[in-house]
């Protein structure tokens, strides 16, 4: 009888399955990108547009007419921060960029910069909004789908019109 | 309707003290500032206490170990515009006639190590955006894009503040440190580095405060009153004023109108500087030079003891240390002693005129006082 070794791959190693879990009500699903558009609120009173949602009250006008809305994925950096260790409960790569992004709707956000090396941002560079994977739970694996802004791409602009 | 005159005054000396109860640290201070207006506990008719994380019920903890009173006790939090914050509630109850004596302590003993910001599992915590200093960096990074301002002159805010804190007796850091040691001290968070924050401290500061009448019987010399206060709060900064400090620039317009004089007409000033960008960008905030005019004016040495219009000659937050309850009332205290002329090799010449700001998450109060003789 002949004995035949049979090729170890990695899909027949025991490996943990990731889970990634969504943020409810943050953004829309991704696109085969990664791509995502945020998920904010919008004064059905004045036009306002703000992230993240939940709000009680518009911060332009105060009213309370407000509903959510699907933001644009366009923006630019308004201000950026390079973080050099990681803070307490945070097991991503560091250093990472940290960017206060002005969308083209009106909208900020305040997320990490992603897609390119942390220290080559600059004010003003044009961004588009993503999803991507974080570790939330070392021990049992589980990871976070996080929301991050990467450089536009033209491909982004056309999805855009 | 009368004036309030600061006539007492007591600081601890900041560090770390692990075996001290913050009680008796705070004890320590209103006894200070209570032998030096000259009177006695048993004539206080209220205690402001200014604290972040000192616990419930921590001033009336505190007032009854000073002595047998029952007097009213008003804790005050405002993060670390505590301590301004009280000093501001009791000038108004002074001013508008209710005592003619006060007292407020702020004190802080704190846990090393950054305040956490949110709960570990929280999504902010796993995307890194509770990182500290982040606000601050973003603002210093805006700073540096929109006006050319240099790590370098950031980094020189710090060597003015350690360099005056030699010459103060209270001050947890009263060494000096070059521009080169601060700029390659561990970067945190772009552009700050290690030396460019303040520290965590334990200490405490008391003020007595008093009315027109109370001063008459007590005698004008060594009082210095409080012209005006102003407080503040963040107009949302999630949507807008993310990278200024609007809240400090409020602030200082609303109190520079209730005294009726404007900045040209300060000598002497202790702002907030948590970190080196804090106090950079609050001379533009303050109206001490124009929009984008911070780097020059450290480089030109304007705001250094001997200069223009010296900032933080205590040492600031960065030398002199930070208990966060503790600083409002400090910063308050040190423009006292300059303006009563007993600030020994730390005094500014012809100090008449002071302004203390001092701002916590989300809020800012500016204090002016001046000579009241």
């Amino acid at each position: 009888m002949s004995v035949t070794t049979e090729k170890r791959t990695s899909a027949m190693l025991a490996v943990k399955v990731k889970t990634v879990a969504m943020i409810p009500e943050t953004y829309t699903p991704p696109g085969n990108r990664n791509n995502i558009h945020l998920v904010g609120q919008r004064c059905r009173k004045c036009g306002a547009r703000v992230f993240p949602g939940g709000r009680v009250s518009c911060t332009t006008c105060y009213s309370a007419d407000l509903e959510p809305t699907e933001l644009t994925r366009l923006g630019k950096v308004d201000a950026f921060t390079i973080a050099r260790q990681a803070p307490r409960g945070y097991h991503g790569p560091v250093p990472f960029a940290i960017g206060s992004v002005a969308l083209d709707d009106g909208a900020s956000v305040i997320c990490q910069l992603i897609g390119k090396d942390p220290q080559a941002w600059q004010c003003g560079d044009r961004v588009a909004s993503y999803g991507f994977a974080l570790p939330r739970n070392l021990e049992n694996g589980t990871e976070l789908l996080c929301y991050g802004f990467a450089p536009a791409m033209p491909e982004d602009l056309v999805e855009s019109k | 309707m009368s004036n309030a005159y600061i006539i007492g005054l007591g600081i601890t000396k900041f560090g770390r003290y692990p075996d001290q109860a913050v009680e008796s640290i705070a004890a320590e201070a209103i006894q200070k500032a209570l032998a030096d207006a000259r009177i006695g506990w048993g004539e206080v008719q209220q205690f402001y206490a200014a604290h972040v994380k000192q616990g419930v019920a921590a001033g009336q903890r505190i007032a009854k170990q000073i002595g047998p009173s029952g007097l009213p006790v008003l804790n005050v939090e405002n993060c670390a515009a505590a301590g301004a914050t009280a000093v501001r509630e009791a000038s108004l109850a002074i001013r508008a006639g209710e005592y003619d004596v006060v007292a407020v302590a702020g004190f802080e003993k704190m846990d090393p190590g950054l305040l956490a910001v949110y709960p570990e599992d929280d999504p902010r915590t796993v995307m890194g955006l509770t990182v500290l200093p982040m606000r601050f960096s973003l603002m210093g990074m805006k700073h540096m894009h929109e006006y050319g301002t240099t790590l370098k002159q950031f980094a020189q805010v710090s060597v003015k503040n350690h360099d005056h804190a030699i010459q103060n007796p209270i001050a947890q850091f009263p060494k000096p440190v070059t521009v080169e040691q601060v700029m390659n001290s561990r970067m945190i968070c772009d552009p700050i580095t290690v030396l460019q924050c303040s520290p965590t401290s334990d200490g405490a500061a008391a003020v007595i405060i008093c009315s027109d009448n109370f001063l008459k019987k007590h005698g004008r010399s060594r009082a210095v009153r409080v012209v005006s206060s102003a407080l503040t709060s963040d107009i949302d900064e999630q949507t807008r004023n993310m990278h200024t400090l609007e809240i400090m620039e409020r602030a200082a317009k609303e109190a520079y109108e209730r005294a009726g004089l404007g900045p040209e007409d300060l000598d002497v000033v202790e702002t907030h500087d948590c970190f080196t960008v804090s106090e950079l960008i609050a001379y533009e905030a303050l109206g001490l030079c124009l929009k984008g005019e911070g780097g020059r004016m450290i480089d030109e040495r304007e705001t250094w003891i001997g200069g223009k219009i010296p900032v933080n000659p205590s040492g600031g937050l960065l030398a002199r240390g930070h208990p966060l309850g503790a600083t409002g009332v400090a910063q308050i205290a040190e423009i006292a002693i300059q303006l009563r002329g007993e600030a020994g090799r730390r005094q500014v010449a012809n100090a008449r005129v002071g302004l203390a700001s001092n701002t916590g998450m989300w809020s800012c109060c500016v204090t002016v006082l001046d000579q009241s003789h």
